[in-house]
């Protein structure tokens, strides 16, 4: 939804302006809009399947875990990621993971080195830097993690 | 080892990236799948003294990449080649002869017999260098002097 703006006339009591109701409404709309919006960065989908094509909406989530390892060839395919989002993806099992997206036309880069460990825990950060539908830019990142409780 | 073509360009890897493009863990890519990716079998032709490999190719009926395998030229003349394949084959059996000179030695300066396996080692060891040179001077063709595989001593 586009952000609704209150109509407050020219001048004080002139009458131009909307009714208090109507401007209530609107503004209860626009913060329903924010509260819905904010999981996609609070928000943690943990996901089932382990093979095949598997959707990650980032307008509902920005943390995805497969809860276990991969079975078999995985897509990952990033929805609905907007330009300055970030998401994580967090998985093992393996097997190959191909990472792709719903853009028209995109390049999917990688940064730094890190490879995808099948016998570890990964994280893959996604970043969006371009979400134009013709000409998107992801850039994501892999690393394996493990448990430290007291980080040397 | 894995070979994929990049535009014209071939390039080898001593194994599959793990990381390609935004695949990660090609590594647990089937040979089948990697073909997919353009990945294939790297197969290295074995080759003899006289022979080179060429440029790597993409060999589509057997679905690898390799090498052609090539004659080397050489500017010796065959009796050059022989008369260098020769020497080389007289220092190795030299050598092996040096190993048992000084019990000869010592048992001329000390007038004693020597032990007659030592005798019929050396023996034998010049009578084989014989018939390697016999061997080398048969030869007709550089290829096949260059090719004449020594004895490992």
């Amino acid at each position: 939804m586009a952000q609704q703006s209150i109509n407050i006339g020219t001048t004080a009591n002139d009458g131009t302006g909307e009714t208090v109701r109507s401007a209530f409404d609107k503004t209860n709309d626009n913060f329903t809009e924010l509260y819905t919006d904010k999981t996609k960065f609070t928000a943690k989908q943990d996901i089932a399947t382990t093979s095949g094509t598997i959707n990650l909406d980032a307008s509902s989530y920005s943390i995805f875990e497969i809860t276990s390892a991969l079975t078999g060839a995985t897509t990952l395919n990033i929805q609905n990621i907007v330009k300055g989002q970030v998401i994580d993806i967090l998985v093992t099992g393996a097997q190959t993971i191909t990472i792709a997206d719903d853009f028209t036309t995109s390049a999917i880069n990688q940064a730094g080195s890190g490879v995808y460990d099948g016998a570890s825990s990964n994280h893959i950060q996604v970043v969006c830097i371009d979400d134009n539908d013709s000409d998107a830019i992801l850039i994501y990142s892999v690393a394996t993690y493990t448990s430290d409780t007291d980080p040397a | 080892m894995k070979g994929i073509n990049l535009n014209g360009t071939i390039k080898t890897y001593s194994s599959v990236p793990k990381t390609w493009g935004n695949i990660l863990g090609v590594n647990y890519m089937s040979d089948e799948d990697l073909k997919g990716l353009g990945f294939y079998d790297v197969v290295t032709p074995s080759t003899s003294a006289s022979q080179q490999l060429g440029d790597i190719f993409f060999d589509a009926d057997a679905e690898v990449f390799t090498y052609p395998v090539e004659s080397k030229t050489f500017d010796q003349t065959v009796a050059e080649l022989k008369e260098q394949k020769i020497k080389i084959l007289k220092d190795l059996y030299n050598r092996e002869l040096t190993k048992t000179d000084w019990i000869i030695i010592r048992d001329q300066e000390l007038g004693q017999t020597t032990d007659q396996t030592i005798l019929d080692d050396r023996a034998q060891l010049r009578t084989d260098c014989a018939t390697h040179e016999t061997n080398i001077n048969a030869k007709t063709t550089k290829a096949s002097v260059v090719d004449y595989e020594l004895p490992n001593l």
